[in-house]
């Protein structure tokens, strides 16, 4: 079985429901693929991409965002672009040239974005909203989308201020159109570019952009970030994380309190369990982390490809290693002596897994496990006990466990 | 098998009533051809070409034909007829204005096609028009009608001198009789698709000339108009919504753009995706030239991907496309799309199937199956799921895979079957 999948021929994506997105600078065309490779469709681009690349794409739920390189290389241009009406058009565009004070070269940029609902019905021509969730993230001078409404149509408004709720916002003009209570909702907050520069010298770092005005609020020195190509935002519903890769792993910075809280192994070695792959971009869907790599590694094989594919990682805890000890390891074979075994079940954020079933068997004809069905405890780990037999001889004890959901 | 056919060794093509029609300026012949590429007819010029054709049209009575001016950012749109065997010259609209920078290479004429109602003899000057269009606006004083062919197959071309509705006021009588039915046809206005707006090269714009006297009457920028080779005007019938409507088409990318050019800023009635794409998955085929006939699209090409496999000429060749609703694509989701090899785990499969014009098709069968080494599998009885039922939306199926006891990569298949 061939695994390449979507065949991109260029190293950034956006996932849009079922199918995936890229933008082609020589047709000038946003091109939408289906999971095996295929062209489903393509939108043309206006204003064309006149040559120059994208670097890395964004989508809010609502707007496709994408990176350029600007006039020179320490300039970036970031554009946000609206598919309607079979085309895809700019509609916003955001040049970050360089100054004294700055410089840019990115690989990677991410959209921190929210999307929610209406909790009442909005009729034409009024003045408020009231919003399901993401209340804290919506500022005055907030631009939101509101749609589509049971007729199809979107609509922009500008939040003014907080009304006597604080999930309740008013606005700067009256709304055209009626949207009913549980019209999807969209608003992005920031971006947040990578850097390959920290201010306008050499180091890597991350730049917070706020949105719409298009302000830098926020510089985090960080050498690390030089060496980012892939970052995304991720949304748990109650914590905001900027993903990024380095190296073989995920890092999850918290932007609330800009520490990088989790860290999540990837599959991206080669066979040789020493070359990292490099990860182009990734994006989350649901539970799962979309990687866009042209190399990949499958059960203990190096493939190649000549165009750009997704490998998955799954974010929900799942069992990535069990791990067993037994002590004392040298037994008499007496039939009397025992030894503690302790298997300790990690997922892939290498946290322990707690209440995981996990069944022991040894190779031994005359000795034997006391527990052979043992749940893990708060750290991840199931004890038993291995009773020694009676033939002197190596004993291989084995610990079984299953990710069920 | 080759997969060539019209073998036209110029970048334009019409089609008229099965035949495949191109200007020859090396031969001043206008080529008549099958579509095998045997040529059926020529009809030579009265007027000799000077320069190669880039693109052209036909109105249901004329043929169109752009070239090139004799100046720099000039373009030649002329009007020919056929006449006795000939191919003879009607008119000729010269677009030269230092205001502008005309560089395009595809055009199309906005032309209608009605009938009349009621009977009417020779000598008549009013006559009314079964048409749900309003006609003023579109058809003015000054501008023709060709009414006909008649019984006896006759046809005449009058001048406009007033409208009222459906009634028109003929500025010169009826030579013929005709019956409640027959026929009714006029253009008015050329589309152009400018590679500059003005002299800003750097952007395309749609121009709207008068087909008569060959002025600019609007200009719409917009770089998705840049670059077009291949655009033409029909009546439509396939968006179902919306019944006939009358539009403006044009290729970019590898869609077939439909322009309502009746809406202020030109909105799209819809698009279509083509197969225009090289094998490389990436190099789009480009488009000549186009031609709509009932419900198929024709497009002159020098290249074409047969079943993966992509093909060139040295000629242009026709390669057909169709208006009629088909399965284009169906798109995937595994929901997770990891999950343990504990031959109980499941993962939800949603299926979105759409057709080329990227609407979702409701009401089709989806055949799930596994590619797999192993027993994983669709869960029984989930395996054939039609498309908008079970609470899904329209033109998604869902299905559930549930694993087998064998770590693997496990592709799960969907089919859906052309109807």
């Amino acid at each position: 079985m061939a695994h390449e999948n979507i065949r991109f021929p260029r190293n950034h994506m956006a996932i849009r429901d079922e199918y995936f997105y890229y933008f082609d600078e020589r047709n000038d065309t946003l091109n939408q693929k289906v999971s095996d490779g295929a062209t489903a469709f393509t939108y043309p681009l206006d204003p064309p991409l006149g040559g120059n690349a994208v670097i890395s794409v964004e989508y809010d739920g609502f707007n496709f965002w994408t990176l350029q390189e600007g006039n020179t290389s320490e300039d970036v241009v970031i554009k946000k672009w609206l598919v309607s009406n079979y085309i895809c058009e700019v509609v916003d565009t955001i040049e970050l040239a360089h100054s004294a004070d700055h410089k840019f070269n990115s690989s990677s940029f991410s959209l921190e974005f929210y999307n929610t609902t209406l909790v009442t019905t909005v009729s034409g021509r009024t003045s408020q909203i009231t919003l399901a969730g993401y209340a804290d993230y919506v500022d005055p001078g907030t631009i939101i989308t509101l749609g589509p409404n049971s007729e199809g149509v979107y609509e922009n408004v500008t939040v003014t201020g907080t009304l006597n709720t604080s999930n309740s916002f008013g606005l700067g003009f009256y709304t055209f159109n009626t949207y009913e209570a549980g019209t999807k909702v969209y608003f992005p907050k920031s971006i947040w570019l990578v850097n390959n520069f920290l201010y306008n010298s050499a180091g890597g770092s991350l730049y917070k952009i706020t949105l719409p005005n298009k302000q830098i609020t926020e510089v985090i020195a960080d050498e690390d970030f030089e060496y980012v190509d892939a970052s995304c935002f991720y949304n748990t519903g109650s914590e905001q994380y900027i993903l990024y890769v380095l190296g073989t792993t995920v890092r999850f910075l918290n932007i609330d309190s800009l520490t990088n809280e989790k860290s999540m192994l990837l599959d991206n070695i080669k066979n040789d369990q020493s070359t990292g792959i490099t990860v182009y971009d990734i994006k989350v869907k649901g539970d799962t982390l979309y990687r866009l790599q042209n190399k990949a590694t499958y059960f203990g094989t190096d493939y190649t490809f000549s165009t750009y594919n997704y490998q998955f990682s799954t974010i929900r805890p799942f069992v990535d290693s069990i791990t067993v000890d037994v002590n004392p390891k040298i037994l008499p074979s007496n039939g009397i002596n025992v030894a503690e075994i302790q298997a300790v079940v990690r997922d892939q954020f290498n946290a322990p897994i707690q209440i995981k079933s996990v069944t022991f068997s040894d190779s031994d004809a005359t000795g034997f496990i006391s527990s052979t069905f043992v749940y893990t405890n708060h750290y991840g780990i199931a004890a038993s006990v291995y009773k020694a037999g009676t033939i002197p001889g190596n004993v291989t004890i084995t610990a079984l466990t299953t990710q069920y959901d | 098998m080759a997969n060539d056919n019209l073998n036209f060794r110029k970048p334009h093509m019409t089609f008229v009533d099965g035949y495949f029609y191109m200007f020859d300026d090396d031969t001043d012949m206008l080529l008549q051809k099958t579509d095998d590429g045997v040529t059926s007819f020529s009809f030579p010029f009265d007027t000799l070409m000077s320069n190669t054709v880039d693109s052209i049209e036909h109105d249901g009575v004329n043929f169109w034909s752009m070239e090139d001016g004799s100046a720099d950012d000039t373009k030649v749109i002329r009007r020919w007829a056929l006449d006795n065997y000939a191919c003879k010259l009607q008119s000729t609209v010269t677009l030269s204005n230092p205001a502008h920078t005309f560089s395009s290479d595809t055009f199309s004429v906005e032309h209608y096609h009605c009938t009349i109602s009621g009977g009417y003899s020779e000598g008549d000057t009013i006559i009314t028009v079964d048409v749900d269009t309003e006609l003023p606006g579109l058809l003015q004083s000054g501008m023709a009608m060709t009414i006909g062919p008649n019984t006896a197959g006759r046809q005449e071309t009058i001048n406009i001198q007033h409208v009222a509705g459906k009634v028109i006021t003929l500025a010169d009588p009826l030579e013929y009789s005709y019956i409640n039915g027959d026929s009714f046809q006029f253009y008015n206005y050329l589309w152009m698709f400018n590679n500059a707006h003005g002299t800003n090269t750097s952007t395309g714009a749609l121009y709207k000339i008068n087909a008569y006297s060959g002025s600019v009457i609007a200009t719409y920028p917009g770089g998705v108009y840049k670059g077009v080779k291949a655009a033409t005007f029909s009546e439509i019938t396939h968006f179902t919504e919306l019944g006939a409507v009358n539009s403006l088409m044009y290729v970019k990318a590898s869609n077939l753009l439909f322009i309502n050019i009746n809406s202020a800023s030109l909105d799209y009635y819809g698009s279509m995706a083509m197969d225009t794409i090289k094998d490389d998955e990436v190099s789009i085929i480009t488009v000549y030239d186009l031609a709509v006939y009932n419900k198929n699209v024709y497009r002159l090409q020098r290249f074409a991907t047969y079943y993966g496999a992509t093909e060139g000429w040295a000629t242009y060749n026709y390669q057909a496309a169709t208006f009629n609703s088909m399965v284009a694509s169906i798109g995937m989701v595994a929901s997770p799309n990891i999950i343990a090899a504990n031959g109980t785990s499941v993962s939800e499969i949603i299926a979105s199937v759409r057709d080329q014009f990227a609407q979702p098709i409701d009401g089709r069968l989806v055949y799930f199956a596994v590619d797999s080494e192993n027993d994983g599998a669709i869960v029984d009885g989930q395996e054939i799921v039609n498309t908008g039922s079970g609470g899904m939306s329209a033109g998604k199926a869902q299905t559930t895979y549930r694993a087998g006891e064998v770590a693997e990569l496990v592709r799960i298949l969907a089919r859906v079957d052309q109807v």
